[in-house]
């Protein structure tokens, strides 16, 4: 194909890829919807003062932080029937919600160890410091929008998996590396400017801490970004 | 408490104990006569006492078994009894009979052998005795719809297939290989859904889908996956002849037929599309060992090797072992642990563990090599070069990873693959990882090494302060290689046979995902905890220098 031609299919697709991205989104927050209660109830869990409990909280936090969500993608997706009844009423759980439950995983590890650094800063009346809570929180929510599209391996519609469609219907050996590249371009166009603003309200939060932002602090996004367990 | 009841109750323990023992002792003798007299006479003597073997064919399976235009049953099942009789030096009967009467007639002895299209299951074994070898195997392929962009079975995973009602494959599909399937009542029904793309294939009975391909309006569609669901067909006799003279006289001759390719003959001439049942089983009994003998003979105990038999139908109280004790499991609790008694399916995931401890190792070496180096480069401001760096390493982490394999494998694989090269799928994984991991641990050596110099100033390659580096970006460091490590299944999406895709293709044939994929997370997050725990020892070696 030409590249006119290349350029033209792109814009014809793109309709049907931004459809696919707004899915990439859904899933992800759906995850941090469900992972990230269940990481402040870990974090509670594990400041709590009886032995057994913050032990248990602990536990459960490693095992949360060391499966990976790649892995939980297919256990879920074999295990969870696609349809269940719970007293008499039939229950259906499609793929997408599978794919936020599995990402779910790694976000409640995640917030289990922070929220507990923000609710011990809270019980020293350290607001400022408790507040970095956010702007981690907000980098991670990019780290799962990048490991949403891992989603497309069962079947969930994002944006890969429209991306791979487009190019079996289009049936061309040579656009698969432009549309590729293309889908790369919504994710950095979506994370680009949220990385700014994070950093720029962490390197605020950090100020007003009356501390250095630390190299491998809580609330840098530079050190945050790096990979989530796939 | 009085002490009288107490020495009551220890002799009767000591009375019960003893009779058990006594049982025990006295079962091996009384075994043998037991069975003995389950097997008044043996079947193959009647035959040649009677001069003919009684076969119970199909009479509307075409083209197994089947009447012609004559009225005389025909087809490959019958070619196959008569080649048996003829081997055993005695006439023919066929008797036809349906899938519902052909193992109450062999059971009641109204008939000697039945081969008519029976498949081989565990529950069918507890009814007749299957012969072994087994002699034709059918399975499930499907039909692809031109546009369909499906390479290998995994492609299928959440895509629609069609199918047709009251099919064994459609569940299969389903709870295996995680496949959507739309159900419609008759095969006219499911070609015009196909071609309304109302699913990407047709999922079917792999002969009749070549049939159907053969018989033309096809253009573009393929049936080119590897067959799935392989199931054998076997010969049945009776359950009391297992292991008599009938039984070994069929099997050797069934291995025979096998090895000399009889079996492809009569299904050539029947126009059956090549079986790849037939294919492998000729591969698996033709081979010989270093001596040149045969791999399957029968051992001491009249069974082939396990090697050579469908080990999923083998029961627990066959073989030893702990190739026994799983089986022996799977019989009683349905659980199915087939890495512990199928060595095809061992095989399997020990090259999986094999490929993700090799895929682990070398990505986190390679990414904390060049993270070290690429983030020293920033430290150091070079001119250009390090605003380039910083640049691609935004690119790297801010896209998915997932994605960064495919534009790789499949983008510039596309294009590498139209000059007559091909990208390995290990080197790809390999490559990408790396250099994604590495974005992350160049940010954090880069910073480290900005805070252990000290403001403005540039790190200086003295113990002192590599030691404070290191130690600033440790944490982060080994939180980049944990998740890396995490990482390492998506590898999978590639087709290479790690631990993911090997547990996913044991799952399709098996259909053990309960065991499976506990396994497979058992083992990932012994890796991780493997990985923590090296990390923390190389720290601590460190530190005591």
């Amino acid at each position: 194909m030409t590249p006119a031609e290349i350029l033209d299919a792109l814009i014809v697709w793109t309709p049907y890829l931004a459809v696919g991205f707004v899915w990439n989104i859904i899933v992800s927050l759906t995850a941090m919807g469900i992972g990230t209660p269940v990481g402040i109830a870990l974090a509670l869990l594990r400041n709590g003062t009886r032995r057994r409990t913050s032990k248990s909280g602990s536990l459960l936090t490693t095992f949360a932080r060391n499966v990976p969500t790649f892995v939980m993608l297919f256990y879920l997706a074999y295990i969870i029937p696609p349809e269940f009844s719970i007293f008499g009423i039939s229950v259906g759980v499609p793929p997408w919600l599978k794919a936020s439950l599995a990402l779910s995983f790694a976000v409640a590890g995640y917030v289990s160890d922070n929220a507990l650094a923000a609710v011990r800063h809270m019980r020293r009346r350290e607001r400022a410091e408790a507040l970095l809570f956010l702007p981690a929180w907000t980098g991670y929510f990019l780290i799962i929008v990048m490991a949403s599209s891992t989603a497309s391996v069962i079947g969930v519609p994002e944006l890969l998996s429209r991306t791979d469609i487009v190019i079996a219907a289009i049936g061309e050996p040579d656009v698969a590396l432009w549309f590729y590249l293309y889908a790369m371009c919504w994710f950095f166009a979506f994370s680009l400017p949220m990385v700014i603003v994070t950093r720029l309200v962490s390197r605020e939060f950090h100020r007003r801490a009356h501390h250095e932002p630390q190299p491998e602090g809580l609330g840098d996004i530079e050190t945050e970004i790096p990979l989530t367990g796939k | 408490m009085r002490p009288a009841p107490r020495t009551a109750w220890h002799a009767r323990v000591r009375r019960l104990l003893l009779t058990i023992l006594l049982c025990l002792a006295a079962a091996p003798a009384v075994a043998p006569a037991m069975a003995q007299d389950r097997t008044p006479k043996d079947r193959l003597q009647e035959i040649l006492d009677r001069g003919r073997m009684i076969a119970g064919v199909k009479a509307d399976y075409a083209p197994f078994g089947f009447r012609n235009s004559a009225g005389k049953l025909v087809g490959y099942d019958v070619d196959v009894a008569r080649a048996f009789a003829e081997k055993i030096g005695v006439d023919l009967d066929l008797v036809p009979v349906t899938s519902a009467t052909r193992l109450q007639m062999l059971q009641r002895g109204e008939i000697d052998v039945v081969i008519a299209t029976l498949g081989d299951t565990r529950s069918r074994r507890n009814l007749v005795t299957m012969v072994e070898p087994q002699y034709y195997g059918d399975g499930a392929n499907v039909l692809l719809r031109p546009d369909s962009g499906v390479a290998e079975w995994a492609d299928l995973r959440g895509k629609t297939l069609c199918g047709v009602q009251g099919s064994l494959w459609n569940r299969l599909a389903r709870e295996r290989l995680l496949v959507n399937i739309v159900a419609y009542n008759t095969t006219r029904e499911v070609k015009t859904a196909l071609r309304d793309r109302q699913c990407v294939g047709w999922i079917f009975d792999e002969v009749n889908l070549l049939h159907e391909i053969a018989g033309g309006g096809w253009d573009g569609y393929r049936v080119a996956l590897p067959t799935r669901f392989v199931g054998p067909w076997a010969v049945a006799i009776r359950k009391d002849e297992k292991n008599g003279r009938l039984d070994h006289l069929l099997g050797d001759t069934l291995a025979e037929w096998h090895r000399n390719g009889f079996l492809q003959e009569v299904e050539k001439r029947w126009d059956l599309p090549p079986s790849p049942y037939l294919r492998r089983a000729r591969d698996t009994w033709q081979s010989v060992d270093a001596s040149g003998e045969p791999v399957c003979r029968r051992g001491e105990d009249g069974q082939w090797p396990l090697a050579c038999r469908e080990v999923a139908l083998v029961t627990g109280g066959e073989v030893g072992g702990v190739s026994g004790i799983s089986l022996t499991l799977l019989e009683m609790t349905g659980l199915d642990i087939s890495i512990l008694y199928d060595p095809f399916d061992r095989n399997l995931f020990l090259v999986g563990i094999l490929l993700t401890l090799a895929l682990s190792v070398t990505t986190v070496v390679a990414s904390v090599i060049l993270g070290v180096l690429l983030g020293w480069l920033i430290h150091r401001q070079v001119p250009i070069l390090s605003i380039g760096i910083r640049g691609v390493i935004a690119v790297f982490r801010m896209t998915p990873p997932l994605l960064q394999l495919y534009l790789v494998f499949f983008g510039l694989g596309g294009l590498i693959l139209s000059l007559g090269l091909s990208l390995d799928a290990f080197a790809v994984c390999a490559i990408v990882l790396s250099l994604y991991a590495a974005s992350g641990n160049a940010v954090a050596f880069w910073h480290a090494a900005d805070v252990a110099a000290g403001r403005g100033r540039r790190l200086h390659l003295t113990p002192g302060d590599v030691r404070r580096t290191m130690h600033l970006c440790y944490a982060a460091v080994m939180g980049n290689s944990v998740n890396i490590v995490k990482a390492t299944g998506m590898a999978s999406t590639l087709a290479l046979p790690e631990l993911v895709h090997a547990s996913t293709s044991i799952v399709a044939e098996k259909g053990n995902a309960d065991v499976m994929m506990n396994v497979l997370l058992v083992c990932y997050f012994l890796l991780v905890w493997l990985t923590v725990k090296l990390f923390h020892r190389f720290e601590r070696g460190a530190a005591h220098r």
